[in-house]
């Protein structure tokens, strides 16, 4: 690719990218929060944080469980609770400027999963603006997965190195503990990484990202539930719900409500089919890409409430995590297909003929 | 396939995708003048003001006033009933609960069924439960 070309694309994904996030920004600074799981879930537990100042409060506000989940880890209300101690009293306005925030952090955090993985800057830039562009962010703003994509895009740009460097490892054991602090769906991103790192034979970082998890997040949690929350709150799956009908009622929802993104994700499927070294390359990244959506899927068939409601509402929020975390690959399987080269294959006999590539890492 | 066609075929598949991306997102702020115009209302306005307008009482704003007025003097620690008409559908009633338990976080909010006058609902401090000496 020329150096005008090369120059062409940086400018142009560095547009969208300011687009998407400027678009995420309108969206969710026209008025304050108050979509279904913010007024249910993560405002009214900022509300109760804010003005109790304890975590106690959180369970008092709905100490049935009936709809604010209680069991859900504090870590979202909490930054929203520091957010607006900027301003008294409570205002939902004061927290929507966090929203394009994390939309920006998300795509710079892809630019740098990219460029981990030694996308050469246009295609790692493309990366960012397209995460910046997905749907999500016009769509359920206040809702906690914005600060999970966050942390498992900062997961993903240490993963490649997790194993063979002790500061990649630490910080990918970091990013997955604060992943599990925001929601459940974190705790399983941390244990799926871990299985595949086991399967990558990096057992070191297997084992600290999941004892990270676990003892750091998942138990201290459970038991600050166990001991503040009047009564175990109730949970939407249980063991005793299994059924393959579920499974079966939530596969169909699913596939009929995707219909629409049929394109994009055919769009996907068809860079990756061009691409067939990144593909072969970046096997563990879509591995835990499909064992995540996959387990978290599955569990429909564990729902205890009606499996098609259960997917309808909230497919696209399951599914929204590793598709952003396959992005970054995808813009590698587009730098292959363009320069004729994956990142991570050695540089040419003639490197001006391509774009100058990131030094790759001591290891 | 040849090289040439390989690059065509990704640059189409990827410039097809952005622009399907970036067309949803100009579409959910168009027409862009009225979104920050919008804007601009929310910024200026006051909170109670903000919360009235948000979308969450958009359809209710007699409750909404309501709870804002009683989030005002209410104490903390106190607990709130929420009274709404006996023939109120279920899942009506429970989204005005969770409307109300948004706004008056921390206190407890629950249901009641009866005379809920003028309004469709009545509010009122839950009797404080006296232990057994």
């Amino acid at each position: 690719m020329s150096r005008t070309a090369s120059r062409l694309l940086v400018t142009a994904a560095a547009l969208l990218l300011v687009f998407g996030v400027s678009t995420a920004a309108v969206v969710a600074m026209r008025e304050p929060f108050a979509l279904n799981d913010y007024t249910a879930i993560w405002g009214l537990k900022a509300r109760a944080l804010y003005r109790t100042g304890s975590v106690a409060g959180l369970f008092r506000v709905d100490p049935d469980g009936a709809f604010s989940h209680p069991e859900y880890p504090p870590l979202w209300p909490l930054l929203l609770t520091v957010a607006t101690r900027a301003r008294l009293p409570f205002d939902d306005l004061v927290v929507t400027p966090l929203w394009p925030l994390l939309a920006l952090a998300a795509s710079l955090l892809a630019v740098r999963a990219a460029r981990s993985l030694r996308v050469a800057w246009p295609f790692a830039l493309l990366a960012g603006a397209t995460v910046s562009l997905l749907p999500y962010w016009r769509t359920y703003p206040g809702y906690a997965e914005g600060l999970l994509l966050v942390f498992v895009l900062a997961a993903a740009g240490e993963a490649e190195r997790a194993g063979e460097d002790a500061g990649a490892t630490l910080r990918l054991s970091v990013f997955l503990t604060l992943a599990a602090w925001t929601k459940p769906e974190g705790l399983v991103a941390a244990l799926v990484a871990a299985a595949v790192l086991g399967f990558a034979k990096r057992g070191r970082a297997a084992l600290l990202v999941c004892l990270s998890a676990v003892l750091l997040a998942a138990v201290p949690w459970a038991l600050a539930v166990r001991r503040l929350a009047p009564r175990l709150p109730p949970t939407d799956f249980a063991f005793a719900a299994f059924s393959p009908a579920n499974l079966g009622v939530a596969l169909s929802t699913l596939v009929s409500e995707a219909v629409p993104a049929a394109g994009l994700l055919l769009a996907g499927a068809g860079l990756f089919a061009l691409a067939p070294e990144t593909l072969r390359r970046r096997r563990a990244v879509l591995a835990w890409a499909a064992v995540y959506a996959g387990a978290l899927i599955g569990s429909f068939a564990f729902t205890r409430l009606d499996p098609a409601w259960h997917a309808r509402w909230s497919w696209d929020r399951i599914l929204v995590v590793p598709l952003a975390v396959v992005i970054p690959v995808l813009a590698e399987a587009l730098a292959e297909c363009v320069t004729g080269r994956s990142g991570a294959a050695p540089l040419p006999a003639s490197p001006e003929a391509t774009l100058p590539q990131a030094p790759v890492p001591a290891r | 396939m040849t090289a040439a066609v390989r690059r065509f075929a990704a640059a189409f598949l990827t410039s097809a995708a952005l622009l399907l991306l970036g067309w949803r997102a100009w579409e959910s702020i168009a027409p862009l003048p009225a979104s920050l115009s919008v804007m601009r209302k929310f910024w200026r306005a006051g909170t109670p003001t903000r919360l009235l307008n948000s979308r969450l009482f958009r359809r209710d704003p007699e409750l909404g006033a309501a709870l804002v007025s009683r989030e005002r003097f209410l104490p903390l620690d106190a607990d709130v009933v929420l009274t709404v008409p006996p023939g109120l559908p279920d899942a009506a009633a429970e989204e005005m609960r969770r409307k109300a338990a948004f706004v008056l976080a921390p206190r407890r909010v629950t249901l009641a069924r009866g005379e809920a006058g003028r309004d469709g609902f009545l509010l009122a401090a839950a009797p404080v439960a006296r232990e057994a000496p």
